[in-house]
């Protein structure tokens, strides 16, 4: 495909509803990570953070190893369980996309990053909700 | 192609995501199997020199490294760490999994490499090798950011593992 095209037209209608059925499809596995960021008492902020890098980056793997730099930094040994298994939950993604993107290295490239920016909603959504509810504000 | 049209492809940012991320991981794994973690500033010297000199600077900074250390205590596995690096960059000819032999293989999927006829007279061969080694050290140059952004996490990662274990 030529690196021309713009991302909107990389994506049909066909595309988009497998990445929608994947991301459904992997929802139980991001609630259990937004509920462990809770249970492990990641702070907002740092929650927050890695959202930014997760839209704000223009490879997959800058990503992975954001992640992996968090916890060559923690001393506290929190994102060491949480890193597990989001790499685990991210190595599923990248071969998705890869099976999805049938070669073609521009859409391979999108779609991880879109693939991964879902599931990233999906873990952060659960975090925020997970800490409410431990902090008793329950809706 | 050229090595500038290629550089800016998709393809070579794949490339760059993918297996050199591969060839990173494995290095970094290969070395901890066989040596005691480096000190954390060894390793986060390297980014600024690369991102300053470039591959000129990486060089350099590896083959002073490899000179320099005079305590015997310590000296081995320092030694052993930029040793390592010289041996998975620098040397030629590249060893089978080093990141030189990987782009390698990479630019010879691509056609990027001139091929040299051996009719052809011996000016013309060594043209021929000074271009084409041109183009891998291009090549090498754009990767070795990239290629050190995974080896330095998965690095540290994998050290902070075995702490926790």
């Amino acid at each position: 495909m030529d690196s021309t095209v713009k991302k909107s037209q990389l994506f049909t209608p066909e595309v988009l509803k497998k990445i929608d059925l994947f991301l459904e499809s992997i929802y139980p596995e991001s609630e259990k990570t937004g509920l462990l960021m809770a249970k492990k008492e990641l702070k907002n902020t740092q929650v927050r953070k890695l959202e930014k890098i997760i839209t704000s980056a223009s490879r997959f793997s800058e990503i992975i190893n954001f992640i992996k730099n968090q916890v060559g930094k923690d001393n506290e040994h929190k994102w060491l369980p949480i890193s597990e298994i989001m790499l685990e939950q991210l190595k599923g993604i990248e071969n998705k996309a890869i099976e999805l993107g049938c070669d073609d290295d521009l859409l391979i490239m999108e779609m991880k990053l879109k693939i991964t920016r879902g599931w990233a909603r999906q873990v952060a959504c659960h975090y925020f909700y997970s800490n409410k509810s431990e902090n008793g504000h329950k809706p | 192609m050229t090595i500038e049209n290629y550089l800016r492809t998709k393809g070579y940012l794949r490339f760059q995501d993918e297996k050199i991320r591969e060839n990173a991981f494995t290095a970094v794994e290969t070395f901890l199997k066989n040596y005691a973690p480096e000190k954390k500033n060894q390793l986060r010297a390297i980014p600024p020199v690369i991102n300053v000199s470039g591959l000129a600077g990486l060089k350099k900074l590896i083959i002073n490294q490899m000179n320099k250390n005079t305590n015997k205590d310590a000296e081995q596995n320092i030694n052993a760490f930029w040793n390592f690096l010289n041996t998975n960059i620098l040397v030629e000819p590249a060893p089978d999994n080093s990141l030189r032999q990987t782009v390698i293989n990479e630019l010879k999927t691509h056609n990027l490499f001139i091929e040299s006829p051996l009719s052809q007279d011996k000016v013309e061969q060594r043209k021929i090798r000074k271009t084409n080694n041109h183009i891998l050290e291009t090549a090498l140059e754009r990767t070795l950011l990239v290629y050190f952004e995974h080896f330095i996490s998965h690095y540290f990662y994998l050290v902070k593992q075995g702490a926790a274990s």
